[in-house]
């Protein structure tokens, strides 16, 4: 009975060995996506998904699903993802989010640098300006 | 002058015609998710280009389904030949393979038509299965030994199917992508061959790093007319595969 245990808890970590565990993350929206595997049919299940910032302050914890699979609102704009599948298997990958996050979403004119607000109102006086030279009366 | 003729087609037919499709990544990560495509007619170890006509059909395999990458393919000047490339961003994890079937090319040295049906493999993001399945095309080499994260000078094994069938002792050309300007020490080097088993399994040694061509080239049961005349089709089912050297 022993050496069966003994024989699966063997061939159970040969097999955990075996697979690397593997991380892939796309943002769409303000949504993060997480999805774990160890291959594309063996799904990293239930675990772990941890967000840290620069600082290694934890910005969020959850679980992946029975595929793999997790998502939630964007944290941060810059952050790590690590996900922990067990037997000291773990993959960390440095994220740039590509989508604004919330919070982002609500300042979004002032991402718009200072000098194109500039430019963009030069246009529009020197267009008005244009048509007001054209239009004007002729003199006599 | 009959002499002369006569072993100016032997020389030419000696170089061995490769469609080529390559990329210029066979294992993606998630830092550089875009793929580019180049697609070629060529002799690979001379670097002999041809002119290519756009393909019939250009696509990329991806968990059982094809997408057409013929509305995106561009038409690239290189040494004054035609080539064409495109490229394809990958979203999710997978293995994609990326083929083409040219449009047949006239070869009047060898009174007949020629068309590759050629494919590459590449990975996405470590997701390591499904570079085994056929794309379903009509002649096609599908790899036993994984066909991307390879050393220079591993051995690799691949099946020749045609028709979805496997070809027993079918005869597969191996030519290397040769951008080094290495010379060969006589003509018949350029070219290696080996044979299928009866199970149309074979099996070459990669010795050195960049890109290798497999073409098994396969009598099609159809023909094309050209000028009143019929002519047979050398169907060829091409893989390409780039080695990489251990650092």
């Amino acid at each position: 009975m022993i050496v069966r245990f003994l024989l699966i808890a063997f061939f159970s970590i040969s097999a955990l060995y075996a697979h690397k565990i593997n991380l892939f993350a796309y943002d769409e929206e303000g949504s993060l996506y997480v999805q774990s595997y160890f291959t594309k049919s063996a799904p990293c299940k239930q675990c772990t998904i941890l967000l840290q910032d620069s600082q290694d302050k934890e910005l969020a914890r959850f679980q992946t699903d029975d595929e793999g699979k997790a998502s939630l609102k964007l944290p941060a704009p810059h952050f790590k993802i690590t996900v922990e599948g067990g037997m000291g298997h773990q993959a960390t990958l440095d994220y740039e989010a590509k989508s604004h996050t919330k919070e982002e979403l609500k300042t979004l004119p002032a991402d718009m640098p200072l000098s194109k607000v500039a430019l963009g109102l030069a246009i529009i006086v020197f267009f008005f300006g244009a048509l007001f030279w054209i239009k004007r009366p002729a003199r006599r | 002058m009959k002499i002369l003729l006569a072993s100016l087609v032997c020389a030419t037919s000696l170089l061995a015609h490769f469609q080529t499709v390559m990329t210029d990544q066979s294992v993606v990560e998630q830092k550089n998710p875009k793929v580019s495509i180049q697609y070629e007619f060529t002799h690979p170890f001379e670097q002999q280009l041809m002119n290519m006509q756009k393909p019939k059909e250009a696509g990329v395999f991806f968990e059982g389904k094809k997408t057409s990458l013929l509305p995106n393919l561009q038409s690239v000047e290189k040494n004054k030949m035609t080539t064409w490339k495109s490229d394809y961003t990958i979203k999710e994890p997978g293995v994609y393979q990326f083929y083409v079937d040219p449009m047949p090319y006239f070869e009047p040295a060898e009174d007949k038509f020629i068309r590759h049906q050629t494919k590459t493999i590449v990975d996405a993001f470590n997701s390591g299965e499904g570079w085994d399945k056929p794309v379903g095309l009509k002649a096609e080499i599908v790899p036993l030994s994984r066909p991307y994260s390879l050393y220079a000078g591993n051995l690799f094994s691949a099946k020749v199917l045609y028709k979805g069938k496997p070809v027993p002792n079918a005869e597969i050309e191996v030519e290397y992508y040769n951008t080094k300007g290495l010379k060969a020490p006589n003509d018949m080097y350029v070219t290696q061959v080996v044979k299928a088993d009866g199970n149309g399994i074979f099996h070459v040694a990669l010795p050195l790093e960049g890109w290798w061509g497999f073409a098994a080239l396969i009598d099609d049961d159809e023909k094309i007319k050209h000028e009143g005349k019929s002519y047979p089709v050398e169907l060829g089912a091409v893989l390409w595969l780039k080695t990489e050297k251990i650092q």
